[in-house]
């Protein structure tokens, strides 16, 4: 019944699941984690109040990923930032754009827009040109943002999800137009870039972390106690990989392999 | 009840389904799953559909008003309308739609994506300081890795490419493997969450 | 003192100039400067040398606009190579563009007298990316029924026979990491874990950091990273093309780029003596 060579990764799919469903469950009885203040998460109230002051637009992006392969959990992760940013600027009266890359983000963006306004009593303020769908295309979808970043005059460029070539064309463009920029994404291969053009940047599971924050909802809290448990173990397998294999044994890459 | 409990239901049982369909072998399991995988195109395309009409309603709406660069909106109502009747009265693999296609997207990319070198130049030059100790280090390992991966470093030195290669191999290869492996496990712990209805982010903006 | 102080903060646009002249000029004329061919490029060599004449090849065109001058170099040996080996290529994409990229890439095929249905076969575009993979690596003939040019499966002879990812002996994905489509980690999951089947890759330098860690632990066969590997594929095959000319052009502006970094930090040494300065 079980494929073949599947049962060591099933294995590990239970032991991950348990720790992380542990987790949460200690942390709605009350024993939630302590995070430590990420800079890039500070500076996005910051950014949002700049804005307001100038009297110029936060421009919101997620990236080229969409919900229902790669990079989904990191856009459903950018969607929590979005709640949170198009909450903050309707109460501050500051203005927001959202570009999308793929349909079903833009289906999902526009209603977390519109309730993150309703929630802030400022259902008035959402408009059809608040959430706007781009182009699934990344160079397209870039030139797009680029363009609304200048001809909007842009304050704050905040870029949250995954993304791929088109990231330091975005950043790099939004630097030269004066944004203060906030970064972040789980592909590894794209943190230099943002790293180089932002001010602040997530990198990789910060993006995760930093949405727990935000919402200090105690199941996002708490799946990080998990997920710190599961790095534990993943360290000790890889400490005794290294190990067996510096000694000429292949006990742990056939117990993997099983 | 429609707007929440049947979109969590529904994800739950697809995710549960997905999982089991990768572990196990269970033919009338296999099937099922193969059979929703062959929805997936399906609803993606409603969901282009549903951006695509938001396009329309704001392109439509700065033209009305003649807002600044009106005429790009115009511009692209003409190349929307110009793809689709030939994509749909004479296929994708027709020349016409192959012309647009290879002589005006083609190009078009390559040069958004030619733009990069540039942008890479700009950013290295403004990011690549030796401020302290740790961005000395970064500093020396880029020039070394850039000089080793093109035939200049061999005519610098014999030795860059395989000192290239090992910077790539050694320390930036364990760097690489820290964030797929906690990326990975944070995948996963979106994945389970959003499977037993504890992220509901997509719903409502409420968590 | 006054020029490195100014030198910290460049016009961007003189940078870009810069760049555009010193890539301009090798592409022109190429320097021909000589190039060491490194272990990955050679071990992918390797394992498109040990396939046996009729072997089956998938190769997935992950790309579009933008990636191909990197990658369409690598097709392109990629392609003659298995010529050379007498392999059946079968043509797919994860993307909606890259059969589009993989038709343009196969003319070379035409040149080399491969008949189209007996010797390689466009596929076309597969919907939903890693459940589209996990789809035909289980069944094949749930996924394509006809190829890109529309004839079924049935009439095309070296369709025969494929019923799932385990009747390929090699598959290949030239990828540019598409976000929500055929990513490397997508290929590796449902082609190497879960059908292991040999997979290798072909992807953008950019992606080499990212991908290195699937060949250290074997989980894909071979890995040719952007332009620097497509060239030294070329020198394996003694056929130098395109890629070969490029690396004058990116040796050129690595160059450039270097000074530049230089530059910038002479000009933030001279700026901090000068507020030093300043301060007493």
């Amino acid at each position: 019944m079980l494929a073949s060579g599947m049962l060591f990764t099933l294995v590990t799919l239970v032991i991950v699941c348990t720790a992380i469903l542990l987790g949460i469950n200690e942390a709605r009885k009350g024993k939630q984690p302590q995070i430590r203040p990420l800079a890039a998460l500070q500076a996005i109230d910051e950014a949002i109040g700049r804005a307001t002051e100038m009297g110029r637009p936060v421009h919101f992006s997620a990236g080229v990923g969409n919900l229902t392969v790669r990079g989904a959990p990191v856009m459903m992760a950018s969607l929590s930032f979005l709640s949170y940013i198009a909450e903050k600027s309707a109460r501050m009266d500051c203005s927001l754009i959202v570009t999308v890359a793929q349909g079903d983000v833009y289906a999902a963006s526009d209603e977390v827009v519109r309730g993150a306004f309703l929630r802030a009593g400022k259902p008035e303020l959402y408009q059809p040109g608040v959430v706007r769908y781009l182009s699934a295309d990344q160079y397209v979808y870039a030139g797009g943002i680029v363009g609304i970043i200048n001809r909007e005059n842009v304050a704050v460029n905040i870029m949250i999800g995954h993304y791929a070539n088109e990231a330091l064309f975005i950043a790099e463009e939004a630097h030269h137009a004066g944004c203060m920029q906030i970064a972040g994404t789980t592909n590894e291969y794209q943190i230099p870039f943002f790293v180089a053009a932002c001010d602040y940047v997530l990198l990789g599971e910060e993006v995760f972390a930093a949405g727990a924050q935000l919402s200090q909802e105690p199941s996002e809290l708490g799946a990080i106690t998990g997920q710190d448990f599961v790095k534990l173990f993943a360290l000790i397998l890889v400490l005794l990989g290294s190990i067996s294999a510096t000694f000429g044994s292949s006990f742990i890459s056939r117990l993997i392999n099983r | 009840m429609l707007k929440r409990t049947l979109p969590l239901a529904i994800t739950f049982i697809v995710g549960i389904l997905m999982v089991l369909d990768y572990f196990v072998k269970i033919p009338s399991l296999n099937t099922s799953a193969a059979s929703i995988r062959g929805w997936m195109p399906l609803v993606t395309s409603f969901a282009v559909i549903t951006g695509t009409l938001n396009l329309v309603a704001v392109h439509s709406d700065r033209i009305r008003h003649r807002r600044p660069g009106w005429y790009n909106s115009a511009a692209l109502f003409l190349f929307l309308a110009v793809t689709v009747i030939i994509g749909l009265s004479k296929g994708t693999t027709a020349p016409l739609y192959r012309f647009l296609y290879d002589k005006i997207l083609i190009p078009c990319g390559s040069t958004m994506a030619g733009m990069t070198a540039f942008f890479i130049a700009s950013a290295s030059y403004r990011a690549f300081r030796a401020t302290n100790a740790d961005s000395t280090l970064l500093l020396i390992s880029a020039a070394l890795v850039m000089l080793g991966r093109v035939p200049i470093g061999e005519f610098v030195s014999n030795e860059m490419p395989s000192v290239a290669q090992w910077i790539m191999d050694v320390p930036n290869m364990a760097g690489q493997r820290v964030f797929l492996v906690c990326s990975g496990i944070g995948f996963m712990s979106q994945c389970l969450r959003i499977i037993v209805g504890l992220n509901r982010a997509h719903l409502s903006g409420n968590e | 003192m006054e020029v490195l102080e100014r030198i910290k903060s460049i016009n961007p646009r003189i940078i870009y100039v810069l760049i555009l002249v010193v890539i301009a000029i090798p592409l022109i004329k190429p320097f021909g400067l000589p190039m060491m061919v490194m272990q990955p490029s050679k071990d992918f060599y390797d394992v498109v040398e040990s396939l046996k004449p009729g072997a089956r090849v998938m190769i997935s065109w992950d790309y579009g606009a933008g990636s191909d001058v990197e990658l369409d170099p690598i097709a392109k040996s990629l392609l003659i190579h298995l010529v050379k080996k007498g392999a059946k290529i079968y043509a797919t994409s994860s993307i909606p563009d890259g059969p589009m990229f993989a038709e343009r890439s196969l003319k070379v095929l035409e040149s080399l007298n491969q008949q189209y249905g007996s010797d390689y076969v466009n596929l076309g575009f597969f919907a939903g990316g890693e459940s589209g993979i996990a789809a035909w690596a289980e069944n094949f003939e749930s996924v394509f029924r006809t190829d890109w040019r529309k004839t079924p499966a049935a009439q095309i002879p070296m369709m025969e026979g494929i019923k799932s990812a385990k009747d390929f002996d090699l598959i290949v994905t030239l990828n540019t990491g598409p976000g929500g489509y055929g990513t490397p980690d997508v290929w590796v999951r449902q082609i190497y874990v879960a059908k292991n089947v040999p997979l290798a890759m072909g992807v953008t330098a950019i992606m080499g950091p990212q991908t290195m860690p699937y060949l250290q632990s074997h989980q894909i066969a071979g890995l040719l990273v952007g332009l620097r590997s497509a060239a030294e594929y070329e020198a394996l095959l003694r056929a130098p093309g395109i890629a070969t000319a490029q690396m004058d052009a990116q040796s050129a502006a690595h160059t450039v780029i270097l000074i530049l970094i230089i530059l910038g930090n002479l000009g933030h040494l001279a700026d901090k003596k000068h507020r030093r300065k300043t301060s007493k």
